[in-house]
């Protein structure tokens, strides 16, 4: 049953007076952006700033207090298992069952979206495969380092081949270099035409990866363009200084 | 043919009791261990004079049996607290499996376990010299009334999750429902009129006093053990439901 899906749809996120309040907080505060199919989006802001609030209502984790958000075409209030078909998650934290190998674990991933065993496991292995993490999948998830953690959060967000990848946080652990390699890996996606929601403390990764970037504070939106519109506009020489003229601190701060 | 999602959680809930040797050693040492005690610290403790043919021991057997699946509940609280800290709730939360299908999984899987835990109380017990008197078919209505209390537990665990915000308050607050059952529905032979009136308040006295019954070779039409069935039944779905709620309200939101 497609039918309630808009029909034309080049924005692939559309979201509209978004507010999300707990208790007496208002976490994200009428909250209107748009994120076009195919696009690398770069969400950032402060700690505290309402980031990942809105990630969750994305992904359907938390309901909206008020607003509209619409998804792959679909409206979230009406269609959340069908938008839920079409995304990949991918959290903060090391979101896995640790008995468990990594392989199994992006399985269950690939069984919980529904997919028919062979589909399962071509995309397994075509995804280990290119991901260069074969080996590794086979042991228990107990070990694991840092880097290795983050490998495996991300393949279990993109077992199911999603068109739209919500990343949060991925490269947080990472040495220099598999973060290095985890970039290119996520520029590769943007090459499959997937719309990618990365969302960072580091700004060299969202200025380096991202076609548009959203800068959120108190909940609010206070800047959107592309990296070189938005050092143009402020007059800065890179994202990070963009970042810290607009809110006047620097992204790792408490707010 | 699409992988079942249900199926793959159950397969996942099972593979921990394994693949983790802690929770192995709870949950399949800890029944023939508690029998065990029972048996050595307890057999003996009291003779029913009404009864003088029937040890202590084989008074203790159906609460113990009990007991076992209910000390799951805890396991189930302390796995969730697990879950949801560690973020496995939400990215679960963020496929299209439902709750629905998760807590489902999750009750199928406890059911096996605790019907599997109380099959090794018995079966410990009688190579301890405990003689049930039943067939098959009361065999089956003992996995019956065993399956029901472990939704029971596992009701009970979704409460205790839903309250406690870390694994370390989920095992103290499982005390709360663990400790009173134990008392009131494990010893059962050693109660006066007042507390046997207490144990009626408690899930497995009716799984208890009916594999009493069942054991005793009483016949499978005698009244009181479907009566018991509907009691438990009823108590089990009122306990899940209310957990399944309450854990939803708080988990998948």
């Amino acid at each position: 049953m497609e039918n309630t899906r808009t029909a034309e749809f080049q924005n692939e996120i559309i979201i509209k007076g978004l507010v999300k309040e707990f208790d007496d907080i208002r976490a994200v505060n009428e909250l209107d952006l748009t994120i076009r199919k195919g696009e690398l989006f770069g969400f950032l802001g402060p700690n505290g700033a309402g980031k990942t609030t809105t990630i969750s209502i994305l992904c359907g984790l938390l309901k909206p207090s008020e607003g509209y958000v619409q998804i792959a075409g679909f409206d979230i209030s009406k269609d959340l298992a069908k938008i839920k078909a079409r995304i990949g998650f991918c959290p903060q934290e090391a979101a896995f069952y640790k008995f468990l190998s990594g392989k199994e674990n992006i399985e269950l991933m690939g069984k919980l979206h529904g997919l028919d065993k062979i589909t399962l496991k071509k995309r397994s292995a075509e995804l280990l495969a290119e991901s260069d993490f074969a080996d590794k999948a086979r042991r228990r998830t107990k070990g694991y380092s840092g880097g290795m953690v983050r490998q495996l959060n991300l393949l279990m967000a993109l077992i199911s081949d999603p068109e739209i990848i919500f990343l949060d946080e991925p490269t947080v652990g990472m040495d220099a270099r598999a973060r290095r390699r985890t970039w290119e890996y996520i520029a590769s996606l943007k090459d499959k035409n997937k719309t990618i929601i990365l969302t960072t403390h580091y700004i060299e990764e969202a200025e380096s990866l991202s076609d548009r970037v959203g800068i959120i504070d108190y909940g609010e939106l206070i800047a959107l363009g592309s990296p070189q519109e938005l050092m143009e506009k402020h007059q800065s020489k890179d994202l990070e200084e963009v970042f810290l003229k607009i809110t006047g601190r620097r992204i790792a701060e408490g707010s | 043919m699409k992988t079942n999602k249900i199926y793959a959680l159950v397969e996942v809930e099972l593979k921990r009791l394994y693949r983790d040797p802690m929770i192995a050693a709870v949950l399949l040492l800890m029944p023939i261990g508690l029998t065990l005690v029972f048996y050595f610290a307890l057999g003996n403790l009291y003779q029913d004079p009404a009864r003088p043919e029937m040890s202590h021991f084989e008074y203790l057997v159906p609460g113990t049996m009990g007991y076992a699946v209910i000390y799951m509940g805890m396991m189930v609280a302390l796995a969730l607290c697990d879950y949801r800290n560690s973020g496995i709730l939400k990215r679960v939360s963020s496929t299209p499996a439902s709750p629905g299908e998760y807590l489902g999984s999750l009750i199928i899987a406890n059911m096996v376990i605790g019907v599997v835990q109380s099959l090794i109380v018995l079966l410990v017990s009688v190579l301890l010299g405990f003689e049930a008197q039943v067939g098959l078919v009361g065999l089956v209505l003992v996995a019956v009334f065993m399956g029901l209390l472990s939704v029971t537990a596992v009701g009970m665990g979704l409460l205790t999750a839903t309250v406690a915000k870390n694994t370390g308050a989920a095992s103290g607050l499982s005390m709360i429902f663990i400790v009173p059952m134990m008392i009131f529905g494990t010893f059962l032979a050693v109660f006066d009129e007042t507390t046997y009136n207490i144990a009626r308040f408690m899930p497995n006295f009716y799984a208890t006093d009916s594999l009493t019954y069942i054991f005793n070779g009483a016949s499978l039409s005698e009244p009181v053990l479907w009566k018991n069935l509907l009691i438990l039944f009823v108590i089990s779905l009122v306990i899940v439901v209310a957990g399944i709620q309450l854990f939803k309200r708080t988990e998948f939101r």
